[in-house]
């Protein structure tokens, strides 16, 4: 059985548990109309604020399908007892599919273009909602549409760009929430789409921001609150579609922000080696492709030429802004 | 006396673990505690004496700590993790941190399809009735 007859099999499943009401709904990302569904309209309407700014009003033909749904996972294998820890892939002509038993399903169709994640019920739905789920189906979009999503800021100044990138708690959301408060060109604080061919050039993926109380409470910004994240320290995720996204921002140099006791902030280029496997192993457990080699691969390829720097911030969150913006007019 | 082969690695080590991508393979490598720290001090040009003389002054290292270490730095080699350079004469000295688990130096190469145990459902789905219907539900 080919996958593509695996997956219509999927659909008439999925199709018994949806709901009545509003269901799905549509966002544009780039060019490209991604349709989201789901089995209740609860799900739908409870993801939809995280879209706000890409939602269309009028319904278009999708160029993709996104399915989330909540399902015993262990109905969609068919093996033995023996293999229920397992993770199982299979790939062929028309798709891919990966299961882990208990966990989740995620898969492909390539000919139709539609995703699919599945959650077993004991996970936790905010998980499933608000993170994960959305990273891992939207990375795997981007892959099969010429694209790579990476978990990086990307902030810019006069159509040049850099990114900002570390793990959780080196000060890159606020920087470059700090960035865009500034009125520097901004794509985003958290997750970037890129190119996987040509001069690399990044596109958001959301028009949100986040940012934990202390620095919401230091930058103040006058954005509504979407939702708390009571699994990230109460982490606001705050609606920044007021201001505008820059889309296809050419991106000119790598930037790993480190917090320092300095009075002075200050740029120096830096080893690439420590960034990179920062910025690719962070990508790669948001995207649900940690340790596979293709994955490493790819996203190494692909930014293994682009400059690296290391900004060394002080505690003045205006002298950072500032010194930011003077490297990226003179520097680069 | 070895030094990160930047011509094919990228190379982190954050909270006491090393981490390794072959960017041209993509695989992933990663160290023991020890193994870690020792990985951290050859790349920064401590030579493999310095090295070992740290080792053995530590409390119960073990006797064959000396082959523990040419064997760590052979796979280290055969990965082409690390290749000739420079040394220095630093001294060396270890945080007790990095005998946490104890004096085991490994190299773990972490591929993902190899590691898990792979299966193919769709093959394992009853041929005549097709998927949701196991082979062994007729």
């Amino acid at each position: 059985m080919a996958l593509r007859d695996y997956f219509q099999n999927i659909d008439e499943r999925i199709a018994a548990k949806t709901g009545k009401g509003d269901t799905s709904f549509q966002i544009r990302i780039g060019d490209q109309v991604i349709e989201q569904r789901f089995t209740t309209e609860e799900q739908a309407a409870e993801v939809k604020p995280y879209f706000v700014g890409t939602i269309l009003k009028e319904k278009a033909v999708p160029d993709a399908i996104l399915y989330f749904w909540t399902d015993d996972i262990d109905e969609y294998l068919l093996q033995g007892t023996e293999r229920i820890n397992a993770v199982w892939r299979s790939r062929d002509d028309t798709g891919y599919l990966r299961i882990t038993p208990g966990y989740e399903l995620s898969g492909i169709d390539y000919q139709r273009n539609i995703f699919y994640y599945c959650r077993h019920p004991e996970s936790n739905p905010e998980f499933m909602l608000y993170g994960h789920a959305m990273v891992v189906m939207l990375g795997q979009w981007a892959r099969q549409n010429g694209m790579m999503l990476l978990h990086s800021a990307c902030v810019g100044v006069n159509g040049k760009g850099i990114m900002l990138s570390a793990r959780g708690g080196g000060g890159k959301s606020t920087l470059a929430v700090s960035c865009l408060l500034n009125g520097f060109d901004f794509v985003s604080d958290d997750y970037i789409l890129v190119n996987r061919e040509g001069p690399l050039k990044a596109m958001p993926l959301y028009r949100t921001v986040s940012l934990n109380q202390d620095m919401a409470s230091v930058l103040k910004p006058d954005l509504p609150v979407i939702h708390i994240d009571h699994d990230r320290n109460d982490k606001l995720m705050m609606d920044a579609s007021s201001y505008e996204f820059k889309d296809k921002l050419p991106v000119h140099a790598i930037i790993y922000p480190s917090l320092t006791d300095n009075d002075l902030p200050s740029v120096r280029e830096t080893v690439r080696g420590p960034v990179l496997v920062k910025l690719i192993d962070s990508t790669a457990s948001q995207l649900g492709v940690f340790r596979d080699p293709e994955a490493y691969r790819e996203m190494s390829q692909r930014l293994l030429n682009v400059p690296v720097y290391e900004i060394r911030l002080c505690k003045n969150l205006e002298k950072n802004v500032q010194c930011l913006k003077n490297f990226i007019c003179e520097e680069i | 006396m070895y030094r990160i082969n930047d011509e094919k690695m990228f190379f982190d080590i954050a909270d006491g673990q090393a981490v390794v991508i072959n960017f041209v393979t993509g695989m992933y490598y990663g160290t023991s505690t020890l193994g870690s720290a020792v990985l951290d001090k050859l790349v920064n040009g401590a030579s493999v004496e310095k090295i070992l003389a740290a080792l053995n002054a530590a409390d119960g290292c073990p006797s064959d700590i000396s082959a523990k270490l040419d064997a760590f730095i052979k796979a280290l080699s055969d990965k082409e993790i690390i290749v000739s350079g420079d040394t220095d004469d630093q001294d060396v000295n270890f945080d007790k941190a990095a005998f946490a688990d104890g004096f085991d130096m490994t190299l773990d190469e972490f591929a993902e399809v190899q590691d898990l145990l792979l299966a193919d459902p769709i093959h394992d789905v009853d041929v005549e009735e097709g998927w949701p219907v196991k082979k062994d539900e007729d």
